[in-house]
């Protein structure tokens, strides 16, 4: 491999790391705050694409702006999961295989409605086609842009958590719920807006994701898996963790194509995941204990 | 189980093996796909009702053991049944390997590392050349389904027995004290890493097996079909409906579904796993110990009702 093509591998895969990193840090707020393991988290990434390609083929508005009301229809849902069901769930210790089992079939449910609703075809929306040129790296213009976006989603995000009341309350509850409560902190409303957050944030990745890739109602458990190794290997809980993390995925499938061919890329972002998980479970970055 | 219970399941029994020589090959077919349902489903309980540790990935080894056996069928014209035989045997060391690899996780991860499994190994299998990837591979068409029939329903009888008899002693008790409390268990002397590594071979051995004969079965095989999650998802909506960790459960749960799904649910084929997917969510809200706690519940609401 010349270094040229380890550079622009590089390139690559940060653009699409910075992507990744959004939907880590989205399921960083659910899995790494409430402990619920978020199946469905890829599943809304999906329906966030596809509510961006509905409004682009209806009326032509990019994803890049219809992403906003996608995200807050998202939101609602995710809010709506929070408060139907996992906030249903007893605090006993059966409640983690509980909600497991809830996350499991509730994505099963949400990628059958995507299904009937939109069919199975492949859909995408290409829009910003062509690349531009960074000396003599290359670089799709697409992934650029969404990179930039998934940027400000971060920024933002980091804003709400660090410099907000919600966000304090958010990881007050986290850290110490009992503790928060005493505080005056109103546990269940937090968990129900992280959840919505989390969430609204799978789906302004969706409609970023749309627009370099082409989706289909089943990649969701793709993608929740993918987002899972971003967290586990940047470190739960950690807000830089799921920078990291995005960055190592997205170098990992970079490279992994590179050698291995596109179709086992994947396979490395899971041996990733793995190696992570039995050597420091608690990821790079982690703080928390797995 | 009591002296009634074995009187009327050997009665039972005696039904099933009469029913493939004067029902319908419909009918015929519908008791073999129950059969194969509740096999799979007892296996996955074994693992994931006893010991709690929640594995998506069953389909992994059903998979592996279409592919093996259809492989030894097709290129060295092994004979259906030993072919699946073999698959289940061969495929104990890799189980074991997997499993001390992946039972070092907890629990969610555990979960979501099996669900990793069951599509990356769909993907590396579709990858390897001898397997024709998503072209799949032809096997010789069968000529009868008895075979096929008594074999899985074998299976499945099996399970159940080897359930029933694990349940209430030592081995069973271990499975179970892992799942109510894994670290006061380690305490009290349990290897829960042995027991552990143990039911998931063991649990991977039937749908392995069962992987191999319905690839003869289907006389036909590819990637997506073989490490269809859908499998996996039914086997879960099967298990956790009847009940987790029980003897019964998977069972009621396999045959629930199964009849709910022949008769209703073939109508709206669209929306099928989605439901599956709404039985585990309502179940794990309203009835978290399955069809197997009501059952004692109808009982006695009899009892009192006759004795007033």
């Amino acid at each position: 491999m010349t270094s040229l093509t380890a550079i622009q591998l590089t390139f690559d895969g940060l653009l699409l790391g910075g992507v990744y990193a959004a939907l880590g840090i989205g399921l960083n707020l659910i899995f790494g705050i409430m402990r619920v393991v978020n199946l469905t988290h890829g599943d809304l990434m999906v329906l966030g694409s596809y509510l961006a390609f509905t409004l682009f083929t209806a009326f032509g508005t990019s994803p890049l702006l219809s992403l906003v009301p996608g995200a807050v229809i998202i939101f609602a849902i995710g809010w709506g999961l929070q408060t139907a069901f996992f906030g249903r769930l007893r605090e006993d210790n059966q409640r983690e295989v509980l909600s497991l089992l809830l996350a499991f079939g509730l994505s099963s449910v949400i990628q059958n409605i995507i299904l009937v609703v939109w069919g199975g075809d492949f859909r995408s929306v290409p829009l910003y086609t062509g690349s531009w040129h960074l000396g003599s790296i290359a670089f799709q213009k697409v992934h650029a842009v969404a990179f930039l976006f998934a940027l400000t989603f971060t920024a933002v995000t980091w804003l709400l958590l660090h410099r907000t009341d919600f966000g304090l309350a958010l990881r007050a509850a986290s850290q110490q719920s009992s503790g928060a409560r005493v505080c005056g902190v109103d546990v269940e409303r937090v968990r129900r807006l992280a959840f919505g957050v989390g969430s609204a944030l799978a789906g302004m990745v969706g409609a970023l994701i749309v627009l370099m890739y082409a989706v289909s109602p089943q990649i969701g458990s793709d993608y929740v898996l993918k987002a899972f190794a971003i967290i586990v290997v940047g470190g739960l809980g950690s807000f830089p963790g799921a920078l990291l993390g995005g960055a190592l995925i997205g170098l990992g499938e970079t490279f992994g194509g590179y050698f291995f061919g596109g179709n086992m890329s994947s396979i490395v972002s899971f041996v990733l995941l793995i190696l992570v998980l039995l050597i420091k479970p608690s990821g790079i970055l982690g703080t928390q204990r797995a | 189980m009591n002296r009634r219970t074995l009187a009327l399941g050997a009665i039972v029994v005696a039904i099933l093996c009469i029913l493939p020589f004067v029902a319908t090959s419909y009918i015929t077919a519908f008791v073999l796909s129950l059969f194969l349902s509740i096999g799979l489903t007892y296996a996955w309980n074994l693992l994931s009702g006893y010991t709690g540790y929640l594995s998506f990935g069953q389909v992994t080894f059903f998979g592996i053991g279409s592919y093996a056996t259809a492989l030894m069928i097709i290129n060295w014209q092994v004979p259906w049944l030993l072919g699946a035989l073999i698959s289940g045997v061969c495929v104990v060391p890799f189980a074991a390997l997997l499993g001390a690899i992946m039972l070092r996780l907890r629990g969610p991860f555990f979960a979501i590392g099996m669900l990793g499994c069951a599509q990356i190994s769909q993907r590396i299998v579709a990858q390897l050349p001898m397997t024709h990837g998503g072209s799949g591979l032809y096997l010789p068409p069968i000529q009868s389904i008895v075979g096929v029939y008594f074999v899985m329903g074998t299976v499945a009888l099996g399970m159940l027995l080897l359930t029933a008899a694990i349940h209430s002693n030592s081995f069973g008790l271990r499975l179970r004290s892992i799942r109510d409390a894994e670290d006061a268990a380690e305490m009290l002397g349990v290897d829960t890493t042995r027991m552990k590594i143990a039911a998931f071979a063991i649990a991977s051995i039937v749908p392995a097996v069962l992987g191999g004969v319905d690839a003869w079965y289907l006389s036909y095989i590819s990637p997506p079909s073989a490490f269809n999650s859908a499998i996996d998802l039914q086997t879960v909506a099967m298990g956790v409906l009847g009940g987790l960790g029980t003897v019964w459960g998977p069972l009621i749960g396999a045959l629930t579904l199964g009849l709910l799904g022949e008769f209703f649910w073939a109508q709206f084929p669209q929306i099928h796993l989605g439901l599956l997917g709404l039985v585990i969510a309502l179940v794990v809200l309203y009835l978290r110990r399955g069809l197997v706690s009501v059952v004692p519940q109808l009982l006695r609401a009899r009892r009192k009702a006759f004795a007033t």
